[in-house]
């Protein structure tokens, strides 16, 4: 065995290396440095793309077209195969079922923080099993239950009569397969799952079994576990409206995370749902007071606000031993609680930063100070409090600190990314970060990342997130108010301190709107808008929602329903 | 290693099912998160002759059946679009080769797992391949287009395939269909059932794909592509499936510890090897980026893997990834040791008909480098390739490394040809081809 010869780079003199943050190692930098970190907050949209100004929906133009130097958008939706979430309310729905067989599945893949984007949910043989022994105990689960039972009735509404079993089977199995495939059902289509009922009773099975084979195959069809949408019939890059029913299955998807209920399948059949946007104006609201609305708030809110990641926090018990299970579950609560009341109060979206409101409990009172009793919660006046808004919900804080202590760099990253969709570059490689030594014995996080943000190499980012990260330090790792720390910072040329004076200039940056609508949009339409087209086409929706006047968290979800985006699909 | 109640004392073997897949050779692939302390991990002398590194020292027992190989490359000069942090691009590519960017959807991805078990797919196994793994929290910061390329490792036509680590629902999987309780004719009728169900729904895609635009159309392919595995699955289930008697389930959940969680796992691999259930299996100690806390192995003091990883130079967090990477490479040595035992036809053992392959997303968690990898080999794919007990040494850098550019050893790729090769696959690159030709050195 021998050895190879390489070019001989001498090894770097370390020595007296001080425990620096971020160091640039060694000057013979190879590799391409990502886009640096230029510009400030509120200095226009990203990728320096010019907000397009048309109006959508109504029969209007794209608004992702008309932004010169912006590729527009033309991106398409891609087959979504129903999210483990979605199964189970689905199968929920369909079948009056309390079990909950999606959870055997392998996680959902995410694209840009979405489990509802099409073009990164898998369907893999893995899957395919767990699907097959859902769809098996689910139908004998049917079958299993007493004959007067409400449940089995609604789905098997006749008695098999042997010898004329098909007339029967027919009546059961169209009425499932439509609800299932919430659309209608071809002749071609009902003749097929009798066939296979007629297969599997004449292999010695009994018809029985044949009936539960053609509902499983039900199931496990590409119809229910996908969202078909049929390729429309225009040249590749026009736009035509989707189907009535496909376009009901997208709204009930996205404001329910499930099936369409019959009023929506019945405004389906009627027809015109796609071009009538009183009628669709119409469903989103009776849509939004049913209690299966919960599922925005669980599954878009709980990504947006990224709630999901909290289930994945463990503060330090050292350091917080006042921290319990129960406390996250009272935060996460909160924030879902403060969503809803500015969506059904059509708050502006600023009020997100601004609100001087929440709701808390008594466990989550304890945390903030403020006399509650019960674990009811109640919504609580913030005036004169040290907590104002979304920034002092301990969700937030929570999900972006370190165990033991806080993190301004991932508290200023996440307002970038998640509230103003320009999250800072990705850290440039070959650089030593060292994220969770702690500050050093009298040192405060606020100097530990002064001396990093020396390196000029780590500056330009930081700069971007740590002001409004430090804007924060008024809030431990678990939430929790202190007023030990320097909560001042300059964001925008301006000097602010604490809490209410970063959110008020926070709330003036125009990216609060077209960011909550590109997030939108990304949940509900299930394909990225990641680009600068789709930036831009985000940026349209808010333009012509406020053209008429609405500004508010309901208005844009609306907007967002109306938009082309939502309504149409485009030829490939 | 945890002794589990569930198993057989001795796993009854039986005569090798198919003449077409005469030589069993297996592969497995071995993913540990945020890199490896590499002054304890690699062999200060190229050849037969060094003295074992602590992070190596449980493979002692197997020396001569393992190979270490340093001083590969797996970073590209020009990555582009790089997600952050590294670990996402590092997981992403781990197996495949191909770098991770958001406009990449290349329908050619394939991770080196897929490759192999498509060439072994005649061979009637109940599995043609099992990803197994363990859920792990990762810190969040390493953002990845589709996250995806930082929870997976295997890829079909760019289709990433999960694993899953609920220990009874993987035992269920890889034993399923094995019911002693049911007579033969009784499951060949059940078989016949779901099957005819199959067939319905694949004939419902055949006339839904006219239907749809062609990106749908590779959608709805990956689900048909599913159908037909599940089916093929189901007709391995007979006669040709899995050759031992089957063990007690065990009664650990997702829920047990990680450290329990990977011991039952890593079993549960040695079982679907050793019953020849599947001939190819990957498995990750984590995702990429893991912040698995190791508190366990240091009197309770927490101990996230990924911030640890961030050592700085500290020699305390250095001293705690010596042992973690110790205690990781422990594990897979207890499994190596465990196929060691069963002798199949021929007289190799089950490790000497395996190709084991061991690495990580980066190098060295403190600098994500790419560089230097940590590879190690054990079995030797039937005798075709040359592991041996030798270390490779690709380079001839010192510690400590330098920090920036290539090692100047070889590409990832090229490994990867030596591999591809072992298993019969002529093919002389692999990945995004940017490096051609195995390595002679390891060729038999």
């Amino acid at each position: 065995m021998q050895t190879f010869e390489t070019p001989e780079s001498p090894p770097r003199e370390r020595s007296g290396v001080r425990r620096s943050l971020c160091r640039l190692l060694g000057s013979m930098v190879l590799l391409a440095l990502p886009m640096a970190c230029i510009g400030e907050i509120g200095a226009g949209s990203p990728d320096g793309a010019t907000p397009g100004v048309n109006t959508p929906g109504d029969g209007a133009g794209d608004p992702g077209t008309g932004a010169p130097g912006v590729a527009p958008d033309k991106a398409n939706t891609v087959l979504r195969r129903l999210n483990r979430a979605e199964y189970n309310n689905t199968v929920r729905d369909l079948l009056g079922t309390s079990r909950r067989p999606a959870d055997k599945l392998p996680s959902d893949e995410t694209v840009d923080g979405f489990d509802t984007v099409g073009e990164g949910l898998s369907l893999s043989l893995q899957h395919l099993e767990s699907l097959e022994q859902a769809a098996t105990e689910l139908i004998d689960e049917l079958f299993g239950l007493p004959a007067g039972d409400a449940r089995r009735r609604d789905v098997l509404s006749c008695q098999l009569q042997a010898g004329s079993e098909e007339t029967c089977a027919r009546q059961i199995l169209s009425a499932f397969a439509r609800r299932a495939f919430r659309r209608p059902v071809s002749e071609g289509e009902i003749s097929g799952l009798l066939q296979l009922a007629r297969k599997v009773s004449d292999a010695g099975n009994g018809y029985d079994e044949g009936l539960k084979a053609a509902l499983r195959s039900i199931l496990l069809s590409p119809h229910f576990l996908y969202m078909v949408e049929k390729a429309p019939a225009v040249p590749p890059g026009e736009s035509a409206p989707l189907g009535d029913h496909e376009l009901a299955t997208r709204l009930s998807y996205f404001l329910w995370s499930s099936m369409p209920d019959a009023a929506l399948f019945a405004a389906a059949e009627a027809g015109g749902l796609a071009d009538d946007s009183a009628k669709l104006a119409a469903e989103v609201e009776r849509m939004l007071t049913d209690g299966k609305a919960v599922a925005l708030t669980e599954n878009f809110v709980g990504q947006w606000l990224t709630l999901r990641r909290l289930a994945l926090v463990e503060p330090d018990p050292k350091t917080f031993p006042d921290y319990d299970v129960e406390l996250r579950n009272a935060a996460v609560r909160e924030t879902e609680l403060f969503f809803r009341e500015l969506l059904n109060g059509n708050a502006a979206i600023e009020t997100l930063l601004t609100a001087d409101f929440t709701f808390v409990n008594q466990r989550l009172g304890q945390h903030y100070g403020m006399p509650v009793s019960g674990s009811e919660f109640l919504r609580v006046s913030l005036a004169g409090t040290e907590r104002v808004g979304l920034l002092s919900h301990a969700s937030f804080l929570m999900a972006n600190s370190h165990p033991g202590f806080t993190s301004p760099t991932k508290r200023g990253a996440w307002v970038l990314e998640q509230l103003l969709c320009s999250p800072p570059p990705p850290v440039p490689p070959d650089l030593m970060i060292d994220p969770l030594a702690a500050p050093a014995a009298g040192e405060t996080v606020r100097e530990k990342l002064e001396a990093h943000r020396a390196e000029p190499r780590c500056a330009g980012c930081h700069a971007l997130m740590d002001p409004i990260g430090l804007g924060l330090e008024d809030f431990d790792a678990i939430g929790g108010y202190r007023d030990s720390e320097d909560a001042s910072g300059v964001l925008q040329g301006t000097s602010f301190s604490g809490v209410r004076e970063l959110a008020a200039l926070l709330s003036q940056d125009a990216r609060l709107q077209s960011c909550f609508a590109q997030q939108l949009l990304t949940y509900a339409v299930g394909r990225s808008f990641h680009s600068a087209g789709g930036h831009a086409y985000a940026e349209g929706v808010v333009q012509g929602a406020r053209a008429a006047g609405q500004q508010g968290v309901l208005d844009l979800l609306n907007a967002v329903v109306k938009s082309d985006a939502f309504r149409t699909r485009r030829g490939e | 290693m945890i002794g589990l109640p569930y198993l057989p004392s001795v796993v009854e073997r039986h005569a090798e099912a198919s003449e077409s897949c005469a030589a069993p050779q297996r592969f497995i692939a071995f993913f540990v998160p945020n890199g490896i302390h590499m002054p304890d991990f690699t062999p200060s002398a190229a050849g037969k002759d060094w003295a074992m590194p602590y992070i190596l020292a449980p493979l002692e027992p197997i020396r001569n059946k393992i190979a270490v190989v340093t001083g590969i490359d797996y970073q590209r000069t020009a990555e582009p679009a790089e997600p952050p942090g590294g670990h996402g691009s590092g997981t992403g590519s781990f197996l495949t080769m191909m770098p991770v960017n958001k406009n990449d959807k290349n329908p050619a991805r394939i991770s080196l797992d897929q490759k192999i078990a498509k060439t072994m797919a005649g061979c009637g196994r109940p599995l043609p391949s099992l990803q197994l793994g363990l859920t792990v929290r990762g810190d969040g910061s390493d953002r990845v287009p589709n996250i995806a390329f930082i929870e997976t490792i295997s890829w079909d036509a760019n289709k990433p395939l999960p694993f899953r680590d609920d220990p009874q629902q993987n035992f269920d999987r890889i034993f399923a269909g094995l019911d002693p309780n049911a007579s033969a004719a009784e499951a060949a009728r059940r078989q016949a059932v779901r099957t005819s169900v199959l067939d319905h729904v694949l004939g419902e895609a055949e006339t839904l794909k006219a239907e749809l635009s062609p990106t749908d159309r590779v959608k709805l392919d990956q689900y048909m592509t599913s159908v037909r595995e599940l089916e093929t699955r189901i007709q391995n289930l007979g006669g040709n499936g899995a050759t031992c008697a089957k063990p007690n389930r065990p009664t650990a959940t997702s829920t047990a510890p990680y450290q329990d969680r990977v011991a039952i796992t890593l079993e549960l691999a040695a079982l679907a090897f050793e019953c020849d259930v599947t001939r190819v299996i990957t498995f990750m100690f984590g995702r990429g980026n893991s912040m698995q806390d190791f508190s366990f192995l240091f009197n309770g003091e927490s101990t996230p893997h990924h911030h640890t990883s961030h050592h700085a130079g500290n020699a305390k967090l250095q001293a705690k990834l010596k042992e973690i990477g110790r205690w990781e490479v422990n594990h897979v040595a207890n499994f190596l040791k465990r196929l060691d035992q069963t002798v199949e036809a021929g007289g190799r053992t089950l490790l000497d008909n395996t190709l084991a392959y061991f690495n990580s997303e980066i190098s060295d968690g403190n600098t994500h480098r790419k560089y230097d990898m940590p590879v190690l080999l054990a079995g030797s794919a039937g005798g075709k390739l040359k592991v041996d007990g030798s270390h490779y040494m690709f380079t001839q850098m010192k510690f400590p490394r330098p920090l920036l550019g290539p090692s100047g050893g070889p590409h990832g790729i090229r490994l990867f040809v030596s591999i591809l090769n072992a298993f019969g696959i002529p093919d002389q690159t692999f990945g995004d081809g940017s490096a051609k030709g195995p390595l002679t050195e390891l060729l038999v």
